[in-house]
């Protein structure tokens, strides 16, 4: 009986990996098209312009840096502390491998939306450091630099310099994750991003998106070395997740009130003013997450997790666009007419398509780093067996 | 388990040294002055031009702007401030600047400077439209040059903030940060070879197209030759209104000044007490697009 368990059990995991190579495989295909289009023909294809320049891989951007920040957050300080689910070697250099995954794709989401992407290396060279842009992007090398060393002295049955550095990089996360806030926040002439809120709301809609990257990771079918360490590190992010998502929640109400009932001026609402759609985000991608966490039943929670990833990168998205639909100069979209001068964005299907490519690129990120740890942990295993004999 | 006390001081120091080095870089380009633009004596030009003809009240009012820039020429850089002064009672929303503007710099489809907006107001019988032609404000304080991630725009000595679109990267921060939407990204679009014979049904497809070959010529801003053939900048940068920087050099009044059939727009140096601009905007109670913001534009208007 548990031999014809075990074979049925076999045959769901086969379909269900043939099931994601085929999505990886779209996924890649479509990505690598709108690639193609990026490349050939510049933002040619692109739906954003000069009065709304950033779009969706803006977002997607933001979005990315946040969920590393997440990421790193619960599996780094879980790991300090010793919290049961984060405190194994193992668990943080899959911390660490997810968090590049989500990291590497928001950098190439920046990148192909630079209007010339061969100078990117000018911010390394002729840095302004008096730009949140710069400090930005200056934090996420040093991070990704505490994170490899951090990775490297994990192999190692002691090092005095693990724990500091992994503190280190969490203090340099929690810094760009506010700094996604910071860098509108700053644009002092724009009401609705010039505000203090802002740096906490990205800190904690990083927090959340990690949480649930790590919640789906542990639902969708990775394992730990042992079923307790399992649902440990399962019970770590949903709870992470539960409460990330209800300051989330707090937090959007406080803004919505102050700018609705308060009446804070239709410039500092941005373009998120109530219309007949606008509750389905925060109920889709918070509520109903909130909800399936409550409850006992793991699809749920995976399920909760998708959405909430949904909700939060759409919540990146209306701030990206919030400062920008609004123009304090009446006439001036009428005043010269081309497609490029409009206070209006849709994404296209080139971006959507070079979307998919950033997923693409996250998942064979993480199933790379993933076969790496592996792959070492058995030879130092094997190593390990041969010193003892 | 918790760190012991060794670990949280290497975790302090590293992270204090990540912060000292940050933040005192943050500090030295905040206060960052220097752009290598040239001062002094060697921005001085001698400008022959009208200096044989004989000054005249009743001349008309390019001639007497011309003579206010060549005084002005006659300074260093430094102690210049261009300004301009819109008289929006004069304006009579004819484009001829845009159009001016576009031919001068050879701007390409989506790229504009100088647009001219148009307000209605009042109902019939007493309608009312206002133009309101929108330069770069030449912001005293502006909102686009702090954002820059590297460096590649700033305000020089003489008021005017510039673009280097051999450093640009394209990532449209400053048009973001702008609140007049001067700032406009060039996205690579080109006019059609046949544009020019007629716009047909099908108005965008057009006037877009694979370029003609008049539009791979270089256009001078900055005093340098700068040709979209091969993808050249300032193709994916972000492009602005600079006062016409070239033909200032080069003795000659900015072409949106040089084309305003209605002489209502006013240039010159705003340090300068005998310029008409200067004298404008102490008589007419000039005003500033969106004072509120705090960006202390040199573009002042007459309404």
């Amino acid at each position: 009986m548990k031999e014809m368990k075990e074979a049925s059990g076999g045959k769901r995991n086969l379909a269900l990996q043939a099931l994601g190579g085929a999505i990886w495989c779209v996924l890649a295909v479509m990505g690598l098209i709108g690639l193609y289009h990026r490349l050939r023909t510049g933002h040619d294809m692109a739906g954003y312009g000069s009065y709304v320049p950033w779009g969706i891989w803006v977002a997607f951007y933001f979005h990315g840096v946040g969920m590393a920040t997440g990421v790193f957050l619960v599996g780094g300080m879980g790991y300090l502390r010793g919290t049961e689910g984060a405190r194994t070697n193992e668990s943080l250099r899959t911390a660490i491998v997810l968090s590049l995954a989500a990291m590497f794709p928001g950098l190439l989401a920046i990148g192909l939306d630079l209007g010339r992407m061969e100078r990117g290396a000018n911010i390394f060279l002729s840095p302004n450091f008096g730009s949140v842009m710069t400090l930005n992007a200056w934090m996420y090398n040093i991070f990704l630099l505490a994170a490899a060393v951090a990775w490297l002295l994990s192999w190692r049955k002691r090092s005095a310099w693990l724990r500091p550095l992994i503190l280190f990089a969490a203090l340099v996360c929690c810094a760009f994750g506010m700094g996604s806030g910071m860098f509108f926040a700053a644009v002092k002439v724009k009401p609705y991003w010039h505000n203090g809120i802002w740096p906490i709301v990205t800190l904690v809609s990083g927090l959340a998106a990690g949480a649930a990257l790590l919640l789906f990771v542990r639902c969708a079918g990775s394992r730990a070395a042992s079923e307790t360490a399992e649902e440990d590190g399962t019970r770590l992010a949903r709870r992470v997740l539960q409460g990330a998502l209800a300051a989330y929640l707090a937090l959007s109400g406080v803004r919505w009130m102050v700018a609705h009932i308060y009446d804070s001026g239709a410039a500092a609402i941005g373009h998120d003013a109530p219309d007949s759609t606008g509750w389905l985000y925060p109920l889709f991608g918070i509520v109903v997450p909130l909800l399936l966490l409550a409850g006992k039943r793991r699809p749920g929670w995976l399920v909760a997790a998708l959405l909430a990833s949904v909700g939060l990168l759409h919540g990146r998205l209306e701030l990206v666009l919030g400062g920008q639909l609004p123009t304090e100069m009446p006439g001036l979209p009428q005043a010269f007419h081309h497609p490029r001068l409009a206070f209006a964005y849709r994404p296209t299907v080139m971006e959507w398509q070079v979307a998919a490519l950033l997923l693409a690129i996250g998942l064979a990120v993480y199933f790379i780093g993933q076969m790496v740890n592996k792959t070492v942990a058995a030879r130092l295993a094997t190593a390990n067996q041969g010193a003892s004999r | 388990m918790a760190m012991t006390r060794a670990e949280f001081v290497k975790a302090t120091i590293l992270t204090g040294a990540a912060a000292a080095v940050l933040s005192g870089a943050a500090r030295r380009s905040r206060r960052r002055t220097d752009y290598g633009d040239p001062a002094g004596e060697e921005t001085v030009r001698e400008i022959q031009a009208l200096s044989a003809v004989k000054a005249d009240e009743s001349e008309d009012l390019l001639l007497t702007m011309q003579r206010d820039l060549a005084r002005a020429m006659g300074k260093p850089a430094e102690r210049r401030q261009w300004g301009m002064v819109i008289d929006r009672r004069k304006c009579v929303g004819c484009h001829a600047c845009t159009i001016g503007c576009v031919s001068e710099n050879k701007l390409p489809p989506g790229v504009v400077y100088r647009p001219v907006l148009t307000e209605e107001s009042g109902r019939f019988p007493d309608p009312r439209m206002q133009f309101t032609p929108r330069p770069c404000m030449q912001c005293r304080t502006p909102p686009c040059v702090p954002v820059c991630p590297v460096n590649a725009t700033w305000k020089r000595a003489d008021g005017v903030t510039v673009v280097d679109y051999d450093k640009c990267i394209g990532c449209r921060h400053c048009l973001t940060a702008c609140p007049y939407g001067a700032r406009t990204s060039d996205f690579g679009h080109s006019y059609r070879a046949g544009a020019a014979l007629g716009a047909g049904k099908d108005v965008d497809g057009a006037l877009q197209g694979r370029a003609a070959s008049y539009e791979e010529q270089p256009n001078h801003e900055y005093g340098k030759a700068w040709s979209r053939a091969k993808h050249g900048s300032p193709i994916g940068n972000a492009r602005k209104c600079h006062f016409c920087l070239h033909r200032l050099e080069a003795g000659q009044l900015p072409v949106c000044v040089t084309t305003c059939i209605g002489r209502a727009t006013y240039f010159g140096d705003l340090n300068d007490d005998m310029a008409v601009i200067t004298r404008l905007v102490r008589r007419e109670r000039a005003e500033q697009l969106l004072a509120h913001r705090g960006t202390d534009p040199s573009v002042y208007y007459i309404s």
